[in-house]
């Protein structure tokens, strides 16, 4: 009875190993210090559309985040609510390796407008338009060539549907034009950021008042929102689309300090119950 | 020493920059309104990612509208959107991420599409509307039962900000009909009675042409 009345007021995160809106939650939690239950919701089997599911996020979308009866969607959404004192700090004795010693300024995490620009950009302006559900739906929806290059990026050989999509595109568009326009949209989103962030950059002369903006991480010397939402999104880059990080010294150096921070090292996508072991 | 009211970078289209010219008028805030036409080349100087709207408050810019907001939020606490209790607060803030992230950016590139010449009229207005769509429906579920006057009580809040020009904008150039989702109808028809939706509505701005749709 103790032990299912535990289990009931576990916070449950619903989760892709690869979806990099989980993947911001994954870090949140794990700045916040919680223990959460893993509950792998598979994109690609279509598990997001199991009436269950559909039940706890209408929008069939992870991360969710549940406890007890209550859900809440959206990245955005629930890093505020963990931020902003919703999610109860674990008080279970169990210790994950990467809270040892570690201590996460939460009070900083939401306090400036410029971290909240750049999560902003990163959930609405780039990572939108590179979500696999912009490009499955698009398959079957329409012809448009465009979001069979966003898939050509996206899916994995493995699954033999990079052949499909080639072929798709050659068909529709001609080799030359096959042009991420994936990798457009997130190379504009880049640009403006590593401007924002660089201290050479043009636009850096207007935000020169506010604090910390050549600091450790985005926003300043303590990890902030900003910091939450970039990471995936920079991981996701240079992971999955081959973007040339050179052209981003900034954000090439951020992903640096992020790769050793270990709150955001549990939270990669490789490090997920549901990640396929490497073959 | 007088305060320099803000400056917002709008266009009269744009329902992001409708959402924050909501915000400012609820709270309020007189502010100066500059239009921005696209590919406007001084524009980027102000926003390196060249999106309306953006805010310039003395020497600071902010752009991006959830940012702009929640700065508005915290600067002039009259008029709060976001409410004290932690469970409509997170609803507040899915609803509005679900406008601002899964359907005004895929609607907006599908419209860019068109502007391309990438995709055909017919292929740029299915792609909208299916987005759109879902994302409605999803928010109509959220939502179920609720007999509040706006979407998360008696009092506009953020999610109504976000979704009063995704409606407006579903309305006027998406054909759009919003008999499919009676709350969102219920909710639109109660914000459009409000003083703050009707003179930032798109077509009552310095910039919007004669006939604008």
């Amino acid at each position: 009875m103790a032990e299912a009345e535990a289990t009931a007021g576990r916070l449950r995160l619903y989760s892709y190993w690869r979806s990099s809106s989980s993947h911001r939650v994954r870090i949140a939690l794990n700045l916040k210090g919680v223990e959460y239950e893993y509950k792998a919701v598979n994109l690609l089997k279509g598990e997001q559309s199991d009436p269950e599911f559909v039940k706890l996020n209408p929008m069939k979308f992870v991360p969710a985040l549940g406890h007890g009866n209550e859900v809440i969607g959206d990245s955005y959404a629930i890093a505020l609510a963990i931020f902003g004192g919703q999610v109860p700090r674990a008080s279970s004795s169990a210790s994950r390796p990467f809270k040892e010693g570690f201590e996460s300024p939460v009070g900083w995490i939401l306090s400036s407008a410029q971290t909240h620009r750049i999560a902003s950009i990163v959930a609405s302006g780039i990572q939108p338009l590179h979500n696999i559900t912009v490009l499955v739906s698009r398959l079957y929806l329409t012809s448009w060539h465009m979001s069979s290059a966003i898939c050509l990026l996206h899916i994995d050989s493995v699954l033999g549907q990079l052949v499909f999509c080639k072929r798709f595109i050659d068909q529709k568009v001609g080799a030359g034009e096959s042009v991420t326009w994936t990798q457009q949209q997130i190379e504009r989103g880049f640009t403006a950021i590593n401007v924002l962030t660089n201290p050479n950059g043009l636009a850096i002369e207007n935000l020169i008042q506010l604090k910390g903006c050549a600091g450790k991480y985005a926003t300043g010397d303590e990890v902030q929102l900003a910091d939450i939402f970039l990471a995936p999104q920079i991981y996701a880059a240079i992971e999955r689309t081959k973007i040339d990080m050179s052209n981003y010294p900034t954000l090439a150096r951020l992903h640096s300090e992020y790769m050793a921070h270990p709150a955001f090292q549990a939270a990669l996508p490789d490090k997920q119950p549901d990640a396929p072991s490497s073959s | 020493m007088a305060a320099v009211k803000p400056i917002l970078y709008s266009a009269w289209i744009s329902s992001c920059s409708f959402r924050v010219r909501i915000a400012l008028n609820l709270k309020g805030v007189d502010y100066e309104y500059r239009a921005v036409t696209w590919n406007d080349p001084d524009y980027e100087k102000i926003n390196p990612i060249k999106y309306v709207p953006a805010l310039v408050d003395g020497d600071f810019v902010v752009s991006d509208s959830l940012a702009i907001i929640l700065y508005l939020e915290e600067k002039y606490p009259q008029h709060p959107l976001l409410p004290q209790d932690l469970k409509k607060k997170a609803i507040n803030m899915q609803i509005a991420n679900i406008v601002c992230s899964s359907i005004q950016p895929l609607q907006c590139y599908a419209v860019i599409g068109l502007l391309d010449g990438k995709l055909s009229s017919d292929e740029s207005l299915q792609i909208v509307r299916s987005y759109i769509d879902k994302g409605f429906r999803a928010i109509e579920k959220l939502l179920e039962g609720c007999d509040s006057k706006y979407a998360t009580g008696d009092e506009i809040q953020l999610a109504d900000v976000f979704l009063a020009p995704q409606i407006h904008a579903g309305v006027t150039r998406f054909q759009i009909d919003m008999s499919n989702y009676p709350l969102l109808q219920r909710f639109y028809k109660s914000y459009m009675e409000l003083p703050a939706f009707q003179v930032t509505a798109p077509e009552k701005q310095p910039d919007a042409p004669a006939s604008p749709y």
